[in-house]
């Protein structure tokens, strides 16, 4: 309970109010430089006491020293922010004109340090709005950086044009991009910029892994495939999917038929024998080529399905099956062999260089290239993402692909950057490519899985906590696709469920492994080896990076041994000693001849389980989309049981690029997917 | 058998018990003299040469040729072979010339001629008029009259119209003496007309030669006229006999000059073609053996020269010539071989030797009472490796190899003999082409193939069938291989054939070595693993102590007994091929690399086990993780139990719940059964039923025994009681 007390007004000999207090404890706070104290207090009585007398004073006080304070510490942003709302509080103050040219000074410095560190946008942006801030008396530091950006914008048109003179299209590009970010608006600036692409138009993508080996039907091999859509010209290529598996493109086509019963597949050749263009004898040959035991081209799959290969003058080529097969077009995303004739192998663009991390794609196509369609791609290796997106919004590039998917998420508020992602997700897993007698057995390798948070290494380290969109956990090597209804998702049995990561569960297999493993060496009198240390390789991009650390440190937690190996190339199936586990991402956009490619023999995780052996058979035998549909789910399910692959997750993978670039087909399923639409037009 | 026959018929007057007496005496002097003959006996060899007529050779040369060719035979064989060196008969010659590679046995007795005579109403009675019952003999006058009964006459009748009658026709003699005109194609009659030439110094050839006369017509018209009679007996081709047996029978048929009777009188026919290829002659040789009618491999040498073809004839007769061994005695694992004309040798380096280190190739010949084989048999994947000699002649002792325990020694009566070639592999490499039983042109696709040295212990995968079942094996090495002695054999001929034999060799000196029937067989891994949680929930500490307390209760390993092995490098690579589906042994398939370009194994359809095998080990995988969570589970709750943290240990204990039960997994057993055994896909043979049964009853009894349990509902009592 409260109790009052009275007091005489004689006993009282002085008033003072609390917030004079308060306000007095701040003045004396902002004489000891104690600014963010003395803002508490200054912030209370704003709130509290806003008639207390000597509060305007404190006020501007605080403002006017705790500027100057921060210019001298060199907290520029900070201090001219000040400086700024004190000229906006106290407009008549009698220091009105020593602030002036404080915020003078001070953006100043602040615009040469944007302007040192190559930020021409921001530098820029703030001379405008200094410009439209004080418009009636400008302050002198915008007329002094206005010629001093126009003075080294001129200087680098000046760069620009001697390079293109010199015929380095590529540094006058630079140049002249150099230009347009510091005086955007520069007279001609933008039909010069123009002029040099119109003269050389060339794009240029920044990628994180590269390859040797242009592959576009490369399974499991990102880099590969990606550099195979721009340098090679397979027969049938897969564009998108569709309500029954892929859809394919025929390239010397016409038109391509599969029979009602699906036992015969009709190719019909487009001007057999004009600009390279084989005619039917040729196709056949190559067909029968692959199908011949002891070619070097001999394709197995393709062997087991093709029975007969016939030709109907110079256009057509009938080719019958050994028994129906739903998608033999799948098996022929290949090239066509080597001929006299250049003109046969011509594709829109062939390696020019490969230099310090740099590889240069020329124009090749058989008529020369439309305005603005680039005349030179070039793929520019990059080992920090950070570096390729400050490099993007400067123009020094003009796409990025496989964005780390959280860099992804922010780079979509910059305005001059598209950012899109492509059509269908890529499921990535762990292959065991080690030979002891752990890796061997499934229950370690259960115990490994188990011991990987999975849900929170997607959704925290990759992701950065964003909408997942289509990109989740697995339980198999198919992709679950976007939606229930996907038809992508035809393989993914949903009834097999996720692994659930349960450490406790991993530590007790690890333990009961042991023990087995004990017992079978005892018996054999032999000797059993520790667990040795996991070499986990991992290809060398972000994403891989990241998820591979997680692993690592996962495994670490249940006294796994392991450590991570960045591989700078994707090493193929021989290429693999010394590693324990292979992080790949596997592009299985058509389980139905994709399962095959993946576990089949030289396939990226080649099994030799008799059971995955067995349902990789009976899925090449398949008559319909109902056994391929079973054939499929069945594969998961013994791929969940018996793990041939530790499946993690997929993962929808996007690209960026700059808006001068156009034609860029929307959620394509490779990034030079309809290249040929590509122009580049300064906007 | 037939000298058996003949001899009965010579002593027919003997009373039953004398006769008996004197087969049986006769038959243990004839088995021991075909004893004596078979390895004193030389082989009786024809060599058919077939010239190319673009090398141009007269006659003469040719002759000449087949003297030089016996010559150098005579020099590479010495007394050991008897031989014949002559021309390819016509209607083999263009065969053997140019198609040798391809030219089976069967080919081969496929164009021999056999005569047919019509068989229909038509046939006969042109037959009758042709030829007319005999007049009676003359009635003696002055014997008294006989009266017949009538039906003592109508069978009198019948009977002399039976003898005049097409069906008393049934030999060739009877043919020949009955029939006045058999039709040939013109073809066939002129080579006929040749080949019969040596053999006209018999009435009956020169008689045959004049009656076989060229029909000009098609086998269509030729079969017509069989039916109307027109044509009473023809010559056909053995493989066109088909096409006449709705109008005429066979006739046995044993023409001297044709394959059948060279094979029946000869032990190895050689078959040589010589054809000029480009600049040089190309000479090619095959064997024949006529015993067991088997074509070998073909070997080829390129000469210059003309008169460097009769040597290489030779020299290539010698690199095909594979050496016959009789199999006299065999338990499962030995035999014991007597190796054919080794009794002639003088020296120890010939090419009909068979030694210790060869490979046998059995074969089994079943005759039918004539002496005719109606089974030529080699029991696939079985070779028999020349082990030891017994005696200084001929007898050996071979280890048995076989995909099947015990073919060879079930074949065992009078008119069923074993024998066995050398084999010598001619191919690089073989491929394993594995198919499914009862599916024609099917293939085994994936199957795991693994490599195991004979005898030994050791297992080499070797890889998988690709999709057309087939696997190829390359390898050469050549392994040493292990053996049971024979004399352990409880066989007795065996175990004792070398103290019986007259001058035996003494066996060569084993060694001790482990005995690997004595190591036992590992159980299931999920089971031991499902057995082996107990107490998951303990420290890294208590682990280290199981390991130590283990270590120390752990038996001693036992001894493993030792036994005595014979060991011996064999001179072809022959290994054991395991063919594997999963976790089942399909076939064991004792192979020789080369020997045979492509060796074929039909195997059960095993798909729908392995299938099942796959789910349910997977689910047994998922029955160790549920049980182990639910005794991590267990341990946690009665931890908090333990602390009165009743609140979490009720959390605990939904999170128990929500692990897949017992009738969960039950429910996806049923759905792996009924899909296993359902029949939609086609019926599944018994032996996989039985196995995918087998596999399920394991699962369920893992299930029952750690999963079925009040668990949850003991813990949740434990709770309440606690509050």
């Amino acid at each position: 309970m409260d109790r009052i007390y009275e007091i005489a007004w004689r006993d009282i000999e002085k008033i003072t109010l609390y917030e004079d207090l308060v306000l007095q404890q701040a003045n004396n706070l902002l004489g000891q430089k104690k600014f963010s104290e003395a803002f508490e207090h200054l912030d209370f009585l704003s709130k509290n006491y806003p008639q207390t007398a000597g509060l305007a004073k404190l006020r501007r006080d605080f403002l006017y020293r705790s500027a100057i304070e921060m210019a001298s510490q060199q907290q520029l942003p900070h201090a001219l922010g000040v400086l700024e709302e004190f000229q906006r509080t106290f407009p008549e103050d009698k220091e009105k004109e020593n602030i002036r040219k404080a915020i003078s000074s001070v953006s100043s410095r602040l615009i040469k340090a944007y302007f040192d560190a190559k930020d021409y946008g921001t530098a820029r942006a703030m001379i405008l709005r200094l410009e439209k801030d004080y418009p009636k008396d400008p302050l002198p530091v915008v007329t002094e950086w206005r010629g001093k950006f126009l003075e080294l914008a001129m200087t680098h048109r000046e760069d620009a044009i001697r390079e293109r003179d010199a015929g380095d299209f590529a540094k006058a590009r630079k140049a002249a991009l150099r230009m347009l970010a510091i005086e955007p608006d520069i007279e001609g600036g933008k039909q010069f910029l123009n002029d040099l692409i119109l003269a050389y138009p060339m794009i240029r993508v920044a990628v994180f892994q590269s390859s040797d080996k242009p592959d576009s039907a490369a399974l499991a091999d990102w880099p590969s495939c990606r550099i195979g859509k721009l340098v090679s010209n397979p027969l049938f290529e897969f564009t998108k999917t569709g309500p029954e598996g892929g859809m394919y493109a025929f390239r010397f086509g016409g038109s391509y038929q599969v029979n009602d019963d699906r036992t015969e597949l009709d190719l019909l050749i487009q001007n057999p024998g004009k600009d390279g263009v084989p005619d039917s004898l040729t196709m056949s040959q190559a067909f029968l080529d692959r199908a011949t035991i002891g070619s070097q081209k001999y394709s197995p799959s393709w062997a087991s399905i093709v029975d007969t290969v016939a030709v109907f003058g110079p256009e057509k080529v009938k080719l019958k099956l050994r028994r129906p097969h739903v998608l033999p077009q799948a098996y022929l995303q290949w090239e066509m062999p080597k001929s006299n004739n250049p003109l046969a192998s011509k594709t829109l663009y062939r390696l020019k260089s490969n230099e310090a991390g740099v590889k240069r794609f020329e124009w090749a196509g058989l008529n020369p290239p439309a305005d603005y369609q680039p005349k030179e791609i070039q793929e520019i290796l990059y080992s920090d993402p950070e570096k390729a997106i400050t490099d993007l919004k400067r123009g020094d590039v003009e796409m990025i692909d496989r964005l780390f998917p959280a860099d992804a998420t922010k780079l979509r508020t910059a305005t001059e950057v598209v950012v899109d992602q492509y059509a269908l997700p890529i499921v990535h897993m762990l292959i065991p490519t080690g030979k002891n007698v752990y890796l061997d057995d499934p229950e370690f390798r259960r115990a490994l899985l188990y011991a990987i948070n999975r849900e929170s290494i997607l959704n925290g380290e990759i992701l950065g906590n964003s909408d997942p969109g289509v990109s989740r956990v697995i339980s198999g090597p198919f992709p679950y696709g976007a939606t229930d209804t996907d038809p992508l998702s035809y393989a993914y049995n949903k009834s097999v469920e996720n692994f659930a990561y349960d450490p406790k569960l991993s530590k007790v297999l690890l333990m009961l492994t042991k023990a087995k493993l004990k017992s079978m060496a005892d018996k054999k009198r032999e000797v059993l080896p520790p667990i040795p240390t996991i070499r986990l390789g991992v290809p060398d991009y972000e994403s891989a990076k990241v998820a591979g650390e997680a692993i690592i440190q996962a495994w670490k937690l249940i006294e796994v041994p392991a450590e991570l190996v960045v591989l700078d190339k994707m090493p193929g199936p021989k290429e693999r000693a010394g590693l324990d586990f292979l992080y790949v991402s596997a592009a299985i956009w058509e389980p139905a001849t994709d399962a095959e490619r993946l576990f089949g023999i030289g396939g990226a995780a080649e099994s030799s389980n008799q059971f995955i052996v067995q349902a990789l058979g009976k899925l090449s035998v398949a008559r319909n989309w109902r056994e391929v549909r079973e054939g499929c789910q069945d594969l998961h399910t013994l791929v969940a049981s018996h793990l041939p692959i530790l499946p993690l997750w997929q993962v929808s993978e996007t690209f960026a690029y700059r808006r001068e670039a156009v034609g860029v087909t929307k959620k394509p399923t490779a990034l030079y997917q309809d290249i040929k639409n590509w122009r580049y037009q300064a906007r | 058998m037939s000298r058996l026959l003949r001899l009965k018929t010579s002593i027919g007057s003997l009373s039953l018990a004398v006769l008996l007496s004197s087969i049986v005496l006769l038959c243990l002097e004839l088995s021991a003299r075909a004893q004596d003959v078979w390895e004193y006996s030389p082989y009786r060899v024809k060599v058919w040469v077939s010239v190319s007529p673009t090398l141009s050779l007269s006659d003469e040369s040719e002759r000449e040729i087949h003297r030089q060719i016996a010559e150098y035979a005579e020099l590479n064989f010495g007394p050991t072979w008897a031989i014949q060196v002559e021309s390819t008969p016509d209607a083999l010659f263009g065969s053997v010339l140019y198609r040798l590679d391809e030219l089976t046995a069967d080919q081969l007795l496929a164009r021999e001629l056999i005569l047919v005579v019509g068989k229909t109403d038509e046939a006969k009675a042109a037959f009758l008029i042709m030829n007319p019952p005999p007049p009676p003999p003359p009635e003696d006058p002055k014997a008294p009259k006989k009266k017949r009964t009538k039906e003592e006459m109508e069978n009198m009748a019948d009977l002399e119209a039976r003898a005049a009658s097409l069906q008393s026709v049934r030999t060739l003699e009877a043919a020949i003496q009955k029939i006045k005109h058999i039709a040939i194609h013109p073809l066939q009659h002129s080579g006929l007309q040749r080949d019969i030439v040596p053999f006209l110094n018999k009435k009956q050839w020169v008689d045959f030669k004049e009656i076989v006369k060229p029909f000009q017509g098609t086998n269509e018209e030729l079969q017509k006229q069989l039916a109307s009679g027109q044509i009473i007996g023809a010559l056909v081709q053995k493989q066109d006999l088909e096409k006449f047996k709705k109008v005429a029978r066979t006739l046995p048929t044993r023409l001297p000059w044709q394959p059948e009777a060279l094979l029946r009188d000869n032990d190895k026919i050689f078959l040589a073609s010589v054809d000029k290829v480009g600049e040089s002659i190309r000479v090619q040789v095959k064997e024949l053996d006529s015993f067991v009618r088997r074509m070998g491999e073909i070997a080829s040498a390129d000469v210059v020269c003309k008169q460097d073809i009769a040597r290489t004839v030779a020299d290539l007769a010698k690199v095909a010539f594979s050496p016959i061994v009789r199999i006299e005695e065999t338990d499962f694992k030995t035999a014991v071989l007597r190796v054919k004309a080794t009794g002639l040798l003088t020296k120890e380096d010939h090419p009909i030797r068979v030694l210790p280190g060869d490979v046998l190739l059995p074969i089994i010949r079943r005759d039918d009472p004539n002496g005719n084989p109606t089974v030529l048999q080699t029991i696939p994947f079985t070779f028999i490796a020349i082990t030891e000699k017994i005696d200084s002649v001929s007898r050996l002792y071979g280890a048995i190899f076989t995909a099947s325990r015990g073919a060879l020694s079930t074949a065992k009566n009078r008119r069923t003999q074993r024998v066995a070639l050398k084999v010598s592999p001619s191919h690089p490499e073989t491929n394993i082409k594995l198919g499914m039983q009862r599916v024609p042109d099917s293939s085994f696709v994936g199957a795991e193939i693994y490599r195991r040295t004979p005898g030994s212990e050791d297992l080499e995968m070797v890889g998988r069938t690709d999709w057309r079942g087939v696997l190829t094996i390359g390898v050469s090495d050549l392994p040493t291989i292990q053996y049971d002695p024979p004399g352990e054999s409880k066989t007795q001929a065996i175990s004792n054939a070398r103290k019986l034999a007259p001058d035996p060799v003494a066996p060569p000196e084993y060694k001790l070595v482990d005995d690997p029937s004595a190591t036992t067989a590992a159980s299931p891994a999920s089971a031991e693993s499902l057995a082996a949680v107990k107490e998951p929930s303990k420290s890294s500490g208590d682990e280290e102590k199981d390991e130590s307390e283990k270590k120390a209760e752990s038996p001693k390993a036992p001894e493993i007994p030792k036994k005595a092995r014979g060991f011996i490098q064999i001179n072809v690579p022959l290994y054991l091929y395991y063919v594997k589906n999963g976790s089942t042994l399909l076939a064991r398939l004792p192979i020789v690399n080369g020997m045979k370009s492509t060796e074929q194994a039909d195997l059960p359809d095993d798909r729908r086990r392995l299938e099942t095998e796959g789910l349910l080990k997977g689910m047994q995988s998922e029955v160790l993780d549920i049980v182990i969570r639910r005794k991590v589970l267990e341990s946690r709750i009665k931890q908090e139990i333990g602390k009165k943290d009743l609140v979490k240990a009720e959390k605990l204990l939904d999170e128990l719940k929500r692990v897949k039960s017992f009738e969960k997994m039950s429910e996806q057993v049923e759905s792996i059964q009924r899909r296993a055994l359902s029949t939609e896909k086609g019926p599944l043979l018994s032996g996989v039923v039985k196995r995918i049964e087998s596999m399920l009853d394991v699962t369920r009894e893992l299930m029952q025994k750690y999963l079925q349990d009040t668990l949850v509902r003991t813990l949740e009592t434990e709770i309440i009681n606690s509050k």
